[in-house]
């Protein structure tokens, strides 16, 4: 233990604050910019849950107006319709920022399926989304690792269960199939639980990680 | 009393990135600490004592609590995780960034690892004052001590960060205690 003396003289207590602030100068950089964008989206998401319902009631009306003129405008060009949505589409969404607080408890909508309490396992909720594509609700929650790996999504999609997707392998644990891919980085696990498709994906986390956290999962009666 | 502005929060974020990786001595954990301590702060309206301080000040102060009480807690929480959790951690890679820290942020992790190693008392207080750059007041308020206190444990917490840093030499240790130049810089 170094000798640390109760009364520091004067000079001494200025010339360690002179020195201090000197260090914290050098070394003094902004924050990562996918933290900044992440707290703008946060912020972004709290202004449009706060925002008054007369004032965004002309814009959905304008909203669903421009969307069924686009719609129309697809039928009469005979253009195709959107691919269904995959798993790994559904990855992209479960990669994204959370836009709301992490919940006690919360069940997927459209879904039976509540999500799991993994800070047990050092993996606590940090906070969730909800998105919609193609018709269907994805709801994803964030976890957190307290051992550095990271951040993980977990979405559960409301529906019938989808497609895979076209590259990954499939592979069985403890009895259960599964969906595996690496895509853009990030590491991806689906299978289908009740019916629908659920997805893990992580860009810190390891494959194996995913695994042992989903068997776990479908190992807890909900 | 005032109502604490979301539209202002984006301009502590390099302040508050960098008071928590201070707090817990890894940049990783850093992000996760203040994507958290955003999450909380925007949940629900907030009210902000203000008296005799700037809205600013007074922001800044607040965060500080949040930011405290979240580390707090989920050092609480990792402490009493069950021993499972570090076997699935094992199967996870390094962290990806490790090879790309440039110079700065060499320095800026050691600088940061020494405050990290501080006795949670004087390490508040020095990212309260130093890093976030409250008054002894504010930091006295957002922390829950008297301002003596808050005084006592900034000036040992500078003296044990220098020390670290700059380790004392021969003709070093006299030369720093006269308050002149240190023999060492980060610059």
């Amino acid at each position: 233990m170094d000798y640390m003396p109760d009364q520091p003289d004067r000079e001494q207590i200025a010339a360690d604050e002179l020195r201090i602030g000197e260090l914290l100068r050098a070394v003094e950089a902004p924050a990562p910019a996918g933290l900044q964008q992440q707290i703008g989206e946060l912020n972004e998401a709290r202004s449009a849950r706060t925002r008054p319902r007369r004032r965004r009631r002309p814009l959905i009306a304008i909203a669903v107006g421009f969307a069924g003129g686009i719609a129309l405008a697809l039928v009469l060009k005979g253009t195709p319709a959107p691919a269904q949505p995959t798993a790994l589409r559904i990855s992209t969404i479960a990669l994204e920022r959370a836009t709301g607080p992490a919940p006690y408890r919360l069940t997927a909508t459209g879904t039976t399926i509540t999500f799991p309490q993994w800070s047990s396992l050092g993996w606590p909720s940090l906070g969730t989304r909800s998105d919609s594509l193609d018709g269907r609700t994805v709801t994803t929650e964030f976890f957190r690792s307290y051992g550095g790996a990271g951040t993980l999504g977990y979405a559960i999609v409301s529906g019938t269960a989808l497609q895979w997707g076209a590259a990954g392998r499939t592979l069985t644990h403890d009895g259960a199939h599964y969906w595996a891919d690496a895509h853009a980085g990030a590491q991806i696990l689906a299978w289908v639980q009740d019916g629908h498709t659920c997805v893990l994906v992580s860009r810190s986390a390891s494959a194996a990680t995913l695994l042992a956290l989903a068997a776990q999962e479908r190992a807890t009666p909900l | 009393m005032g109502q604490l502005d979301p539209q202002s929060l984006p301009g502590h974020v390099d302040r508050l990135y960098r008071a928590a990786w201070a707090l817990c001595g890894s940049p990783h954990e850093a992000e996760d600490l203040v994507q958290e301590t955003f999450v909380r702060v925007l949940a629900r309206p907030r009210m902000l004592r203000a008296v005799g301080t700037t809205s600013q000040a007074a922001e800044l102060a607040y965060l500080m609590r949040v930011l405290r009480n979240t580390f707090l807690n989920s050092r609480r929480s990792a402490s009493r995780r069950p021993q499972v959790s570090a076997t699935l951690e094992q199967a996870d890679p390094a962290d990806p960034r490790a090879g790309e820290q440039a110079e700065q942020a060499l320095e800026a992790q050691e600088l940061y690892a020494a405050i990290a190693e501080l006795p949670e008392d004087f390490r508040l207080a020095l990212v309260a004052v130093d890093i976030l750059g409250l008054s002894y007041a504010q930091a006295g308020r957002a922390l829950g001590a008297p301002e003596a206190t808050i005084t006592t444990r900034l000036h040992r917490a500078r003296r044990r960060v220098v020390a670290s840093v700059d380790p004392p030499t021969q003709s070093g240790d006299a030369h720093q205690r006269e308050g002149s130049t240190p023999p060492r810089s980060l610059d």
